[in-house]
């Protein structure tokens, strides 16, 4: 670990309390803990809200069960580092960071290399859907910081980094939006939970069980962003793939009525 | 002076001539957002949202947003006191929040408020560290306490003391024993108790305009115009933890005692709000 020297440290070395603790060895449930159904395309109500951080030019935030995500962007401004490619197109920068509170186990404050290997997921998700054509010689900053991660973090930083590159004013060709999904021998959990994410298997083979994350164009209907890991065959890889298409389309009303709130907000109709 | 123009004022007035729009105000005793120049913002606290943390709290000074989580860790005790925990401090301005703040490590000023912090928790001795030690020399909890600016607008130092003191209120660490023979720790995460908080300081920052106007609580607009800082820390009975002046105008000594006068009123307030804000959270 890189000695941190711009920041107080405490001890060198701590450790969690949950190490500590008994674990009882717990089957996975046979039903989802927050009453949501295996197999069927079941997503967490989202409360999704824009415009919240005065200084940045478009931001947004989402809460999905407890998992809470905040995104704020800024540009288009002049881009740092130039090259040929700068001159026709704009450059799209994103950063994803967890809060060190974020998890049950206390991340550092140096971004590790997950949160890097996030962000250029992110980054690869949005690009497709802005027109970077109009922003040459410029660059757009997105940073989004999942405040609280009860799993799906990287899905709903996607959705929230496009609900506020909207508010900004960014022009996109669509929203992205994102979901996720686990899968779990022959059934699939949409949306997960931190604990469904990392919960034990029930039975030795691992056969059929991994994660994925799709980002959709909904009313273009064009995936643009597709991260999965695990060992799946391929019909359930099929079948995942539709199932989080179908999640992406159910969130799309509540992201579109997200929109016109705060539009309506900052623009308010004129009186009489 | 009709401050609703504040609204609609002309971008020639805000943008280039900055400091002739807020002489204008200051003239009339007052500010461009309406506020008397001893007048804090509206202050909205949210206690315990983050339920990963051990304790958590969001502070909303105007537009000034601050988030607080604090995260409990075991670790032996430090070898020059075996019966002390540590209280670990840090405040992040990432680019999140403003876009002066650039990625990367963290720049003078989060350093400087993270050290501020540090120093506010040692003199006003809020919490004895002596509480944190589980064994004397074998076992004390680390106290993380990450503070992240959510949106920079002004007066960051007040809002960080509001949010680590509420956090801390909210704080719950399980009961651990230590292991007679195995010698490592037992964690009961179903018994929580929360933590000793003997003092409670407040702070409040005021920023001096053209080397002799006093406005407390200034907004980013405000802080960029001013020629001098002051912070002043007051616990609740009134003694006095820290001053915080870096450089700066010198300030006269009857400014000095009115800046302490009007700590001493906001501690009152912010006290009030987090009685509430506490009594609220009990009765759910």
């Amino acid at each position: 670990m890189p000695v941190d020297t711009k920041r107080l440290r405490g001890p060198e070395e701590s450790q969690s309390p949950w190490l500590f603790v008994e674990q009882e060895q717990q089957s996975p449930p046979d039903e989802r803990e927050d009453g949501r159904r295996k197999g069927q395309v079941d997503v967490r109500p989202i409360f999704a809200r824009c415009g919240l951080v005065s200084q940045a030019k478009g931001s947004a935030y989402i809460e999905s069960g407890k998992t809470k995500v905040i995104c704020s962007v800024y540009g288009p401004r002049e881009t740092e580092r130039k090259d040929e490619t700068d001159m026709k197109f704009g450059r799209l920068v994103c950063t994803f960071r967890f809060a060190p509170f974020s998890c049950a186990k206390r991340c550092g404050w140096i971004q590790s290399t997950q949160e890097k290997d996030l962000s250029m997921a992110l980054l690869g998700s949005l690009h497709p859907g802005l027109c970077l054509h109009r922003y040459p010689r410029s660059q757009i900053d997105v940073s989004v910081l999942v405040l609280e991660n009860d799993g799906s973090a990287l899905a709903h930083a996607v959705t929230c980094a496009s609900l506020a590159l909207a508010d900004a004013g960014i022009e996109m060709y669509d929203l992205v939006l994102g979901c996720s999904l686990r899968q779990e021998g022959s059934d699939y959990l949409l949306d997960p939970t931190f604990a469904e994410e990392t919960q034990e298997p029930a039975t030795e083979s691992t056969e059929n069980r991994g994660g994925m994350m799709v980002a959709l164009l909904p009313s273009l209907n064009q995936v643009s962003g597709l991260l999965c890991s695990g060992d799946l065959e391929q019909q359930p890889l099929v079948e995942a793939v539709a199932a989080c298409i179908e999640g992406c389309q159910r969130i799309y009303s509540v992201a579109q009525r997200c929109l016109l709130t705060a539009v309506k907000k900052k623009n308010p109709p004129p009186d009489g | 002076m009709n401050t609703n123009s504040l609204t609609q004022a002309p971008w020639h007035q805000t943008t280039v001539e900055p400091l002739e729009y807020h002489r204008k105000f200051l003239k009339e005793n007052c500010r461009p957002d309406g506020r008397e120049l001893g007048e804090f913002r509206t202050t909205t606290l949210n206690i315990g949202s983050i339920t990963t943390a051990d304790g958590s709290a969001l502070v909303k000074l105007g537009n000034t947003t601050i988030i607080c989580g604090i995260k409990g860790e075991l670790a032996a005790p430090p070898a020059d006191a075996p019966d002390k925990g540590y209280i670990v401090p840090n405040v992040d301005l990432p680019p999140l929040c403003s876009s002066r703040f650039r990625p990367g490590p963290p720049g003078e000023q989060a350093q400087a408020a993270s050290q501020f912090i540090a120093d506010v928790i040692e003199n006003s001795e809020m919490l004895q560290r002596e509480d944190l030690c589980i064994e004397k020399g074998k076992l004390s909890w680390v106290l993380y306490c990450d503070i992240i600016c959510l949106d920079y607008d002004g007066n960051i130092l007040d809002a960080c003391i509001i949010a680590l003191l509420a956090s801390m209120k909210n704080v719950q660490l399980p009961e651990v024993h230590v292991n007679e023979q195995t010698g490592l720790a037992e964690v009961n995460m179903k018994k929580k108790r929360h933590l000793n908080i003997v003092k409670h300081p407040v702070a409040a920052s005021f920023a001096v305009f053209d080397n002799s106007i006093l406005i407390v609580d200034p907004t980013s607009d405000e802080e960029n115009l001013s020629t001098g800082f002051i912070t002043v820390v007051i616990d609740e009975e009134e003694k006095l933890c820290t001053v915080h002046k870096p450089g700066g105008t010198p300030l006269s000594n009857e400014k000095l005692q009115d800046c302490i006068n009007r700590a001493i009123t906001r501690n009152k307030e912010v006290c009030k709000l987090l009685n509430k804000v506490m009594k609220s959270m009990k009765a759910k």
